[in-house]
């Protein structure tokens, strides 16, 4: 094996590594990210071929650990809360009790959907050779951050001092079920690439009046599972991969779940006092960038040069 | 809602989504809402209505125990 024989795809992966685990926390849809950026630079729709899926999925499982890494206290805390409120029968059986279960129930919407829904969408939004309607899509996503945010500026105390804004608001224990299970229905839509998922929880979290640190918080821990999950079934895939592949894979996921880790130690930093605007903003204009490029490639008005 | 009625309900779901986890999981017939061979066993759809189930049944213990 002699990884300097596949130094162009080892270079490739790594930039999908990155592109990945930072798109997958930043509220700028990873999955719109990684069909727009690989189109612009004339890879065309590479994450969905067969030969780049065991790929794929070692880079979702990087992301995964990188959250478990970061979170691990938390998670340490949510198990032992499931099993002794499970035990239990109540909810106080353990301070994180309410937490453990309001993830539980707004992980369900999106399972569910993922079951059910994953395949046709899919089939929908990749099947054209450019994306045009993810591109769309991200734009609405934008929008959708900025409405959000223009909506909690309305609802803010009077006050100056960022974090008193901040304090104003609720903390995750403080949700309902119904607002949990929102929360995960709102995730539901970040199924349509374009639309992000962190960012569509965070601001049907911010709906439901969480601070911006928590409603992040409430976003991460609700996405660890989902992509564990979700990279944990197609691990089959991996089982007929030639070893090559397996070793760029693996590097592939070291180099993803350290830009993941970077990227949510930012996040959770940044959200204290931060606002979703930036990331509205940059969605918005990279959404109707590549939208402008690629609609009329689609029309077969012009090409890529490359 | 009392919490009797919710956990009687949740029972009743928690059974149901166990009853279609065993549907998912024998082969041989058709299986509704599946993508690929229909009459295969799914096994994602096995483990995702059974963890439903057993999810839904813990918490008809919590909607009693509030009762």
């Amino acid at each position: 094996m002699d990884l300097l024989n596949h130094l162009p795809e080892l270079l490739q992966v790594l930039f999908l590594a990155v592109l990945q685990g930072v798109t997958e926390l930043f509220p700028v849809s990873s999955l719109g990210q990684s069909i727009i950026i690989p189109g612009l630079l004339g890879w065309g729709n590479l994450l969905t071929s067969e030969t780049f899926l065991p790929i794929l999925v070692m880079l979702h499982l990087g992301t995964a650990a990188a959250l478990l890494t970061f979170f691990w206290r938390d998670w340490v805390e949510l198990i032992t809360a499931f099993f002794k409120t499970a035990f239990a029968g109540r909810l106080d059986a353990h301070p994180q009790g309410k937490t453990i279960w309001l993830l539980i129930v707004g992980t369900i919407p999106v399972g569910l959907a993922g079951l059910l829904l994953n395949d046709p969408i899919k089939a929908i939004f990749f099947s054209s050779q450019w994306p045009v309607i993810p591109a769309a899509f991200l734009c609405l996503n934008g929008a959708i951050l900025f409405a959000g945010e223009q909506l909690r500026r309305r609802s803010e105390p009077d006050v100056h001092d960022r974090y008193k804004q901040e304090q104003a608001f609720k903390r995750i224990p403080q949700l309902t079920f119904l607002q949990a299970t929102l929360i995960g229905a709102a995730q539901t839509f970040a199924l349509i690439p374009g639309i992000s998922r962190s960012g569509i929880s965070m601001v049907a979290g911010m709906g439901a009046r969480l601070s911006h640190a928590e409603a992040a918080r409430f976003s991460f821990l609700l996405a660890t599972p989902v992509i564990l999950l979700a990279g944990l079934l197609e691990v089959p895939k991996l089982f007929h991969a030639p070893t090559t592949t397996l070793v760029i894979a693996i590097i592939g996921a070291v180099v993803a779940g350290i830009a993941a880790f970077l990227s949510v130690r930012f996040l959770t930093a940044y959200f204290e006092v931060g606002r979703l605007t930036p990331f509205a903003i940059f969605c918005l204009v990279e959404g109707l960038i590549a939208f402008l490029i690629f609609a009329p490639i689609s029309l077969g008005v012009f090409s890529l040069p490359w | 809602m009392r919490g009797s009625t919710l956990s009687t309900i949740l029972v009743v779901v928690g059974i149901l989504c166990i009853a279609i986890a065993i549907y998912y999981i024998i082969p041989g017939f058709p299986h509704l809402f599946t993508f690929s061979d229909p009459n295969k066993s799914h096994t994602t759809h096995f483990i995702a209505f059974l963890a439903a189930g057993i999810l839904a049944l813990i918490a008809s213990r919590f909607a009693r125990n509030a009762a």
